[in-house]
């Protein structure tokens, strides 16, 4: 028989008793307590984050119906306050003051180019539009053939599809800054129970997955095309909960439109080697320059030599001004002299001869390119005009 | 300078369509000279790994002046074959950048160096990635 120990005093007492058998027991919470728990009252940073989700909304809504082409969570709490949002926390300003010069240069594009949409489309068609920049319907704006376009889709989606297949390039350049598509899956909705609002919704919501999945994009070749530290025109600003990505990039607005430009190039993937995500942007510089060479060829009127070395002259001295350029305005004087010397010795005098120039002029530049030189590609980039300054 | 350039061809055929494919031109241009010099220092990256990697493999260091490297590989080669010291120090100190790698010369100097990676399998995951940039080199286009 064993012999009896200190524990079998305790091998008959009831398993739970309700009571405290131990001394923490009394700090268990009770049912009661537990219940509370699970909803919890929204702390600070919830009401904060609640404020702001719903400042976002009315600012859109306000401006442009519930869906705009703004990403107002990044914008600064001054421009938002601008546009008639409530007054913003010092914690929503934390948030939002990630990017300011997104803000300005969204509010000019979108400002401008919203008063043009309305003057071309119905209003019944704005949460539609996919692209809210002045320069993308302008280009609509100017083309006969677009005007065309648009009225047969105000006719209806027959007219429309009858158009886009006689005029199928145009029909893709719609598409790019408005989602005709879902103004003909829409208007034949005649479901019993489903209200103009329900669609309205409905179409709301697609577009908006549509501009994240666009956004996103962006946001992607924004982080392939991003210079080495400390050579870039735009801000690093650090991510708090990213210890694998400290800091992140923000571009100045040449630099997004750049990326903007890249991510509508749709072989350029974001996992994909530096030399092909290369050649693919080349192959789509390569269709415009097909596309230019036969527009310029037969349109293009007669350009003077003497005029255009005048204005790449002037052009020069006014990098004098920019302390920001550097070595820039020795790489663009060795650039003119070349110009001058060299590619513009047999110019004929056209606007192909200009274009041909420009060509052998970005040749000429690469070509110098031996090896990576951060100082090197900043002062060239900025002379042949990849910065805004130039 | 490309802008005054591409304005002075659009104002010359004074169309919108012009204006804005140059525009859009000038944009993909620009990400073109980011992309490629990108790609230029990745590729100069890749072959930094793996000479180092190869100077750990076998236990040297090797010469970075052409003629340092010619020596080398005078005396060297001869006693340690094909894929011996000094072959691999002649070719490791012929590499001249990565767009050199698009030339006739250049697309040799990889063929031999992806040779390599029979006599050296530790060496083949940064010699794959060095020739998938070399393969991806093609002569260059005006745009």
């Amino acid at each position: 028989m064993a012999q009896p120990n200190y524990f079998d005093q305790f091998d008959d007492a009831p398993l739970t008793t309700g009571k405290p058998t131990n001394y923490f027991d009394q700090f268990d919470p009770t049912p009661a307590e537990i219940a509370a728990e699970a909803e919890p009252e929204p702390g600070f940073g919830e009401r904060t984050m609640d404020t702001l989700s719903s400042a976002k909304t009315s600012i859109t809504d306000e401006l442009m119906g519930s869906e705009t082409d703004m990403d107002t969570s990044n914008m600064d709490p001054a421009m938002l306050e601008a546009f008639g949002a409530p007054t913003t926390s010092a914690l929503e300003r934390t948030q939002g003051s990630v990017a300011d010069t997104v803000g300005a240069t969204a509010n000019v594009v979108i400002d401008g180019g919203l008063s043009l949409i309305q003057s071309i489309l119905p209003d019944s068609w704005e949460d539609s539009v996919i692209d809210f920049s002045r320069s993308a319907w302008e280009a609509v704006s100017q083309s006969p053939i677009m005007a065309e376009g648009i009225e047969a889709a105000k006719a209806g989606m027959k007219n429309y599809n009858e158009w886009a297949e006689k005029n199928p390039e145009w029909a893709k350049r719609l598409s790019d800054v408005v989602d005709v598509s879902s103004l003909g899956r829409t208007a034949g909705i005649k479901r019993a129970g489903v209200t103009p609002e329900h669609i309205k919704r409905g179409r709301t919501a697609g577009l908006k997955q549509k501009k994240n999945i666009r956004n996103n994009r962006v946001a992607q070749m924004n982080e392939i095309l991003e210079p080495p530290k400390g050579t870039g025109e735009g801000k690093y600003y650090i991510n708090q909960d990213k210890w694998y990505k400290p800091t992140t990039y923000d571009g100045s607005a040449w630099e997004r439109e750049v990326a903007r430009e890249l991510a509508k190039v749709p072989d350029v993937k974001y996992g994909g080697t530096y030399v092909d995500n290369l050649n693919a942007t080349r192959t789509r510089s390569l269709e415009f320059r097909d596309k230019l060479d036969e527009l310029v060829a037969s349109k293009g009127a007669p350009v003077s030599k003497e005029k255009l070395l005048a204005k790449l002259g002037n052009k020069i001295n006014r990098m004098d001004e920019n302390l920001l350029t550097g070595e820039a305005r020795e790489k663009a004087i060795k650039m003119y002299e070349h110009l001058e010397n060299v590619v513009l010795k047999d110019f004929d005098g056209t606007a192909s001869g200009v274009l041909k120039a420009r060509r052998e002029l970005d040749n000429w530049v690469t070509g110098q390119r031996k090896v990576w030189d951060s100082n090197f590609e900043n002062a060239s980039g900025i002379a042949l005009g990849t910065c805004v300054m130039s | 300078m490309r802008n005054v350039l591409n304005e002075t061809v659009g104002d010359a055929v004074g169309t919108k369509e012009v204006k804005t494919l140059l525009n859009r031109q000038h944009k993909l241009l620009t990400a073109a000279d980011k992309l490629d010099a990108k790609m230029v220092k990745e590729a100069d990256t890749n072959f930094g790994r793996l000479r180092q990697q190869a100077e750990e493999l076998l236990h040297t260091k090797f010469p970075t002046t052409p003629l340092a490297v010619g020596a080398t590989a005078a005396t060297a080669a001869t006693l340690a074959g094909p894929a011996g010291l000094g072959t691999v120090a002649g070719l490791f100190g012929g590499y001249k950048g990565a767009k050199w790698l698009a030339s006739p010369q250049g697309k040799q100097w990889m063929a031999r160096i992806v040779e390599l990676a029979d006599s050296y399998p530790a060496l083949q995951p940064e010699i794959l990635a060095l020739s998938q940039i070399s393969d991806g080199l093609g002569p260059k286009e005006s745009e």
